[in-house]
């Protein structure tokens, strides 16, 4: 382009950040996957301004780059919380009453799937199996396994949660 | 382009290379159902209902992606490609909610139109009925993706017919939405509003809020028409039941804006809630009256006659817009110029052709290998030039040089940008002839230059037209805009575009119509001039303030000629009739004449 016509940045505290791997690939099409991983890989998720400052960078629209980005499970677009929550609806876990368990734990933390909670403290998501079907239904909170949940000892896990 | 010859249900069809086997099917008149097939943009192939059965093939294939090839023996119809149709269509309705009683699109449905075909009367799947929302947030359109079958067809035209790049899918699988950039709602979307998915759309899922649920196709009368917002004159259908215009909808039959069409022309001139002026106004003790045609007319002839009478001619002066048509304007002359000799007589508005080159058509644009776009933000009022332009950068690389300002995202698809002030355009474009620059090269080397200008460019510099003189006949060509849907009309009539009456002038007409814009320029001349009279379809401060007020027609009312950028003629013609009081401007001024 003869003449630049000055980037109308967002100001936002990763601009830079996403910048930066911008700056090691090629600006085109075919580098967007890997350009996302990088992204999620630095700041943790994708942010809506991160995803438009790369489709401003690769010239790819905006629907085009969240079409790609929700097609992966991979990706996320809210931030992870500090402690994790998976879980199981595995098939063990879903005769067992997961259904239920999902239900109380998203009350109990405020929650939907793929959210977490305004203090960042937790966040949620489901998992097809976990491997401990013998302890069904279970769900793994922070690392930890807990096993044979009931919906009052998940009232329990997470009592005192500010929601 | 090499002739091909098909068997295609036991019949010997010729095709050519480079054609799918739908297209083949479609030159012999051979119905092959189709849902997410749309003419003019690329074929995705994702809705299945086109199989056909190629001899020799593996499986049962899709028409509109399959390349037909010489020799090729097809057939369209059996019981193996009825019931896996059918079977299509079945998971398709259990997909989402297709409840069609309830539904916009029930009766103009192609989906539903689908089914009947298929003979389909019941669905073997379990009906998923997920719960979708339904985003209304847009003054226009509204998007219920409970009626969605994913076909892509507004996401094609929106990105390679728009340029707009607004839609696209997100997630995938049974998960699978259409979403609006990064999962916006409509209207803080980057959406343009030019309704071009709402058209295309097959089902009830994109819809126009204003005709919803108002009629059937089948109910309602079209009218071909064309669109005054601007000087493109898009060619229009306007869709009307008892006396009412639903919509407005772009002809996809012409060659020109081919269906597209921008917010003003589809939307903007309908929805507005402006109050008509219904019948005739004289102004008596003071106050403005009802009154009947012939009074009306006998204050008017009066008002203008004393003034000439006591200030000659040139006491007396009218304006028209240069919306109004051939017919008006002629009409307007008639009286004024021919019969009392006013030197005063213009159209705001009028603009004539820059002489010397061949007017660039829209498809010349889209075929253009170098557009060169100047003025102050040129396209922005005439946005199907701007899709146009988008096209030529797309679809065929065009380069694209843009002096002044534009929409954003052909600054961005433009290699070469000079940004300029509206004072600075005129000198901004005479330097793109600058010896070794950048443009130069590429002005040099084109065979198909394309000059869009727009205020306040009015003409293509010499040198610079030179430079882009090429090798080919009839090459640059120049597209001028103009502000008015019939700017070269009232230019050729010789009407000037003056924006003001003259001073000394006792008595004034103002022809505006439904041109609301170019009352308001007259208010602080109200004044001056001693007796109005104004011929306008809403009431507008201006209006309060005439002695005479004679209601006009809307142009969705009207019959007429106008001639657009291009020097093309293209006719209005009514959709509705006008409001009882309502006469034909044409008409009234005739018979002042007489
Ligand atoms: S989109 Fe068509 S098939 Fe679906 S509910 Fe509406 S009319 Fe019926
Ligand atoms: S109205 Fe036009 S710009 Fe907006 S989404 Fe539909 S096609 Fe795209
Ligand atoms: S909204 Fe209409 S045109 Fe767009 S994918 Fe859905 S059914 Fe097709
Ligand atoms: S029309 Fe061929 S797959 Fe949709």
């Amino acid at each position: 382009m003869a003449v630049e016509i000055a980037a109308t940045g967002s100001g936002a505290p990763s601009e830079s950040q996403v910048g930066a791997i911008l700056a090691k690939h090629p600006a085109e099409r075919s580098a967007l996957i890997p350009i996302l991983q990088e992204v999620q890989a630095k700041l943790g998720y994708l942010p809506e301004e991160a995803m438009c400052q790369v489709a401003e960078a690769l010239g790819v629209p905006e629907a085009n780059v969240y079409g790609v980005a929700s097609f992966y499970a991979q990706f996320r677009f809210a931030p992870i919380g500090r402690k994790q929550v998976h879980v199981c609806r595995g098939t063990a876990c879903h005769v067992g009453g997961a259904p239920k368990i999902l239900a109380e734990v998203k009350e109990r933390l405020g929650i939907g799937e793929g959210e977490s909670t305004p203090d960042r403290e937790y966040s949620l998501e489901t998992v097809a199996c976990i491997g401990c079907c013998a302890l069904a239904p279970c769900a793994v909170v922070d690392g930890k396994v807990e096993a044979k949940l009931t919906p009052k000892k998940v009232r329990e896990l997470f009592q005192g949660v500010q929601r | 382009m090499s002739e091909i010859s098909l068997t295609i249900n036991g019949k010997q069809v010729k095709g050519e290379r480079g054609d799918t086997i739908l297209k083949v099917c479609e030159r012999s008149d051979i119905y092959v159902p189709t849902l997410c097939h749309y003419g003019g943009v690329h074929e995705v192939g994702t809705c299945r209902m086109c199989v056909v059965e190629v001899q020799g093939g593996r499986a049962l294939t899709t028409a509109c992606t399959t390349p037909a090839e010489d020799g090729m023996i097809v057939k369209t119809e059996s019981d193996a490609i009825q019931s896996l149709r059918r079977a299509t269509l079945e998971l398709l309705f259990s997909e989402r909610n297709h409840y069609c009683m309830f539904c916009e699109a029930s009766g103009d449905c192609e989906l539903q139109a689908l089914a009947y075909r298929h003979g389909m009367d019941s669905v073997r799947y379990p009906n998923l009925y997920p719960k979708m929302e339904l985003d209304t947030s847009h003054p226009y359109l509204a998007l219920d993706q409970n009626r969605c079958v994913l076909c892509r067809r507004c996401v094609r035209v929106c990105a390679e017919l728009v340029g707009a790049h607004s839609l696209g899918m997100r997630e995938r699988g049974i998960e699978t939405l259409l979403a609006a950039d990064g999962g916006e709602p409509l209207s803080a979307s980057s959406c343009v509003s030019c309704g071009a998915c709402v058209q295309v759309c097959p089902t009830g899922a994109l819809f126009d809020r204003r005709s919803a649920y108002r009629g059937r196709e089948k109910d309602c009368t079209t009218v071909k028409s064309s669109c005054p917002e601007c000087a493109l004159g898009c060619a229009v259908e306007l869709v009307a039941r008892s006396g009412q215009v639903l919509r407005v909808e772009g002809d996809v039959e012409s060659p020109e804006n081919g269906g597209l069409l921008c917010r003003r022309g589809r939307y903007e001139s309908l929805n507005g809630h402006r109050e008509r002026v219904l019948q005739p106004l004289v102004r008596k003790g003071g106050e403005l009256a009802s009154a009947s045609w012939d009074e009306a007319l006998a204050a008017l002839r009066a008002g203008i006659e004393a003034a000439a009478a006591a200030g000659g001619a040139g006491a007396v002066a009218a304006v028209a817009s240069a919306r109004a048509s051939n017919e008006a304007l002629a009409a307007l002359r008639g009286y004024f110029q021919q019969k009392l000799d006013s030197p005063n007589v213009g159209a705001i508005g009028a603009a004539a052709s820059p002489d010397g080159y061949p007017a660039a058509t829209l498809q010349d644009i889209r075929q253009a290998d170098l557009i060169i776009l100047a003025g102050e933000d040129a396209g922005a009022n005439h946005q199907v030039v701007e899709f146009a332009v988008s096209q030529a950068v797309e679809q065929h690389g065009a380069a694209l040089i843009v002096v002044g300002s534009a929409a954003r995202r052909l600054q961005k698809q433009a290699c070469v940008v000079v940004p300029a002030g509206s004072d600075e355009v005129a000198r901004a474009l005479a330097t793109l002839t600058a010896a070794g620059s950048e443009s130069l090269k590429r002005i040099a080397c084109a065979e198909r230059a394309v000059f869009v200008v727009g205020a306040p460019v009015t003409a293509v510099p010499q040198a610079l037209a030179a430079a882009a003189q090429s090798a080919r006949d009839g090459w640059p060509r120049v597209l001028a805009l103009a502000p008015k849907g019939n700017s070269r009309g009232a230019a050729q009539a010789g009407l000037n575009g003056g924006a003001s009456v003259a001073k000394g002038v006792k008595a004034a007409f103002i022809m505006a119509g439904d041109d609301t814009e170019m009352l308001d320029r007259f208010l602080p001349q109200r004044d001056e001039i001693g007796f109005l009279a104004v011929q306008a379809s809403y009431r507008s401060p201006l209006v309060e303030m005439a002695d005479v007020v004679l209601p006009a027609p809307v142009w969705t009312e009207k019959a007429g000629t106008m001639v657009n950028a291009q020097g093309r003629e293209v006719s209005l013609r009514p959709a509705v009739a006008p409001p009882a009081g309502v006469r034909d401007e044409a008409d009234v001024l005739a018979a002042l004449s007489q």
